[in-house]
């Protein structure tokens, strides 16, 4: 059997499936503003370090978006920037691997969000230190299935024996990426984040909006200076008499 | 320079993609080769060739390696080692080895697929007809590539500014160099998501996704593009065919043997295939007025 073709036709099919989904979403325009910028950053950060071999910021960045806008935000921005730094760099086979490695960090470091809420700047070094090497795993993979015979565990580790030092610099180069950048550029991440969770109103409902408003809230000046951050209270938790 | 329609493209280059993954004889690994070379060179594509050769040699000699020490399936050996504590007793055969090599060429035929395309096609013309179909994701690619060529005009600025105000980026120290770019990077995160917040504004604005999108220009489908979809065909045919009776298949293990007249006659015919296509392109460089009528 012919595990190569069958990885190969497997991986193109959900690629494809996942840019459909993509597609039938509802997506804001902000988001995908957002998504552009974070792959643009995450694929061009790649370039500089080319000459270095594998250290890769690009997991690194992705890691963050995931982590702070959440996994599926982490696998877009994974996705997207592989296309655009294989622009530059190369596109061949390896691409959907890429696409699909850089994808899953994106969207584990989603996942670690929502499992703890508050990591720490170790945890989240480590994780990224573990996905310096199941990238290059995932990346092994194909080139174990593809062009490796017989398909044993023997094979298997020598495979993945000979290329452990460049996935050492890999993980290493995630590890130290996270540590020294990663809390800074979180804060940044989720100060855009804060930015971009608006409510969309289209302007036929703006009268339908404000009769709610006049039922349910009262206008109180006074009610409005007690609270910095709402601009209305609600009129059955009104303490102000004045008004009533 | 002949320029195909993107979807006959992804379809022929797909079929080709298929054929070197399945097909296991070497003269069927070195005839598709054979042919994407030269559809390369005819379409003035030598430099990218070279650069890729340079890049697959590499993996080509991992591979012959890897598989030589491997596999301890061949019969006729050319080596054989002393016990090794946990790997045990080596040999190198030449079926291993033979079996290296055609995975490598398998390799390289599989690289050059990726540039085949990017040289048959034109990449608006592939951009325009994603965009049909799957408009965000396109967007989304066309936001990115914009925005590489503003952060390259944003990094220049900002660090022109720093270095006004007494950043030394030159420092022989390499800590020291990393903290004085460490800011840039920062400034530059910023500024870049301020900007698509922007952008998106302003596409909102516009009104952005509230219809149908516009489209100023379409790809017609030429003559050339409906000769290479039936050579597709043609291909697709014979590929399917030649899987249903096993044909194409060579098994270098246990003894290298010697190769079927079936398999030669078939891959006669999947060489006449290509050689229409090569004909073709051969023609549109040789004669301008071919590639204007078709």
């Amino acid at each position: 059997m012919n595990y190569g073709l069958i990885s190969a036709a497997v991986l193109l099919i959900a690629l494809i499936l996942i840019f459909i989904t993509y597609e039938k979403q509802n997506t804001s325009i902000k988001e995908i503003s957002l998504v552009a910028t974070l792959s643009g950053l995450a694929g061009v950060s790649r370039v500089p370090f080319a000459a270095i071999p594998n250290v890769q910021p690009t997991t690194f960045l992705v890691i963050i978006s995931g982590y702070i806008f959440g996994p599926k935000y982490g696998f877009t921005v994974g996705i997207v920037a592989t296309i655009v730094s294989n622009s530059f760099l190369g596109h061949g086979p390896w691409t959907p691997w890429q696409m699909l490695a850089w994808g899953m960090a994106g969207f584990s470091a989603g996942v670690l969000k929502h499992i703890l809420k508050t990591p720490s700047k170790w945890i989240l070094s480590i994780f990224a230190f573990a996905w310096g090497f199941l990238f290059d795993y995932i990346m092994n993979l194909w080139h174990w299935l593809f062009f490796i015979y017989p398909l044993n565990l023997k094979s298997f580790i020598a495979v993945y024996a000979a290329s452990f030092y460049f996935d050492l610099m890999h993980a290493v180069s995630n590890f130290i990426f996270v540590y020294l950048f990663g809390a800074d550029f979180a804060k940044i991440l989720q100060r855009f984040k804060d930015r971009l969770s608006f409510t969309e109103m289209p302007y036929e409902k703006i009268d339908e909006w404000r009769d709610k408003c006049e039922k349910d809230y009262c206008f109180n000046p006074y009610c409005f200076n007690k609270s910095n951050k709402f601009y209305f209270c609600s009129k059955s938790k009104c303490n102000s008499k004045s008004f009533e | 320079m002949i320029k195909m329609h993107p979807l006959i493209t992804i379809f022929f280059s797909l079929t080709l993609f298929f054929m070197i993954l399945t097909y296991n004889h070497p003269l069927y690994i070195i005839s598709i080769l054979f042919f994407i070379v030269v559809c390369l060179i005819l379409l003035d594509k030598k430099k990218e060739l070279i650069q890729v050769a340079k890049y697959s040699i590499y993996n080509m000699v991992l591979i012959l390696i890897i598989n030589s020490l491997i596999s301890q399936s061949g019969r006729t050996i050319i080596y054989k080692s002393a016990r090794i504590p946990i790997a045990g007793k080596i040999k190198i055969t030449v079926e291993a080895l033979a079996f290296g090599a055609n995975m490598g060429l398998k390799l390289v035929g599989i690289v050059l697929i990726f540039l085949l395309y990017g040289a048959m096609t034109d990449r608006d013309d592939t951009f325009s007809l994603f965009s049909k179909y799957a408009h965000k994701f396109t967007l989304i690619l066309s936001m990115t590539t914009n925005i590489i060529h503003r952060l390259k005009l944003e990094i220049c600025r900002v660090k022109d500014v720093m270095v006004l105000r007494g950043v030394d980026f030159h420092q022989k120290n390499l800590v020291k160099r990393v903290k004085a770019y460490y800011p840039i990077l920062k400034v530059i995160l910023i500024s870049s998501l301020e900007g698509s917040l922007e952008r998106a504004e302003a596409l909102y604005s516009r009104g952005y996704g509230k219809g149908k999108r516009t489209s100023y220009a379409q790809r017609q489908v030429k003559v050339a593009d409906y000769i290479v979809g039936a050579v597709n065909l043609i291909l697709l045919f014979l590929f399917g065919y030649g899987l249903f009776f096993n044909i194409g298949s060579y098994n270098f293990y246990p003894v290298l043997k010697k190769f079927d007249d079936r398999d030669i006659i078939y891959l006669i015919l999947i060489d006449f295939v290509f050689l229409i296509i090569l004909l073709i392109m051969w023609g549109c460089r040789r004669w301008k007025f071919l590639e204007c009528r078709i």
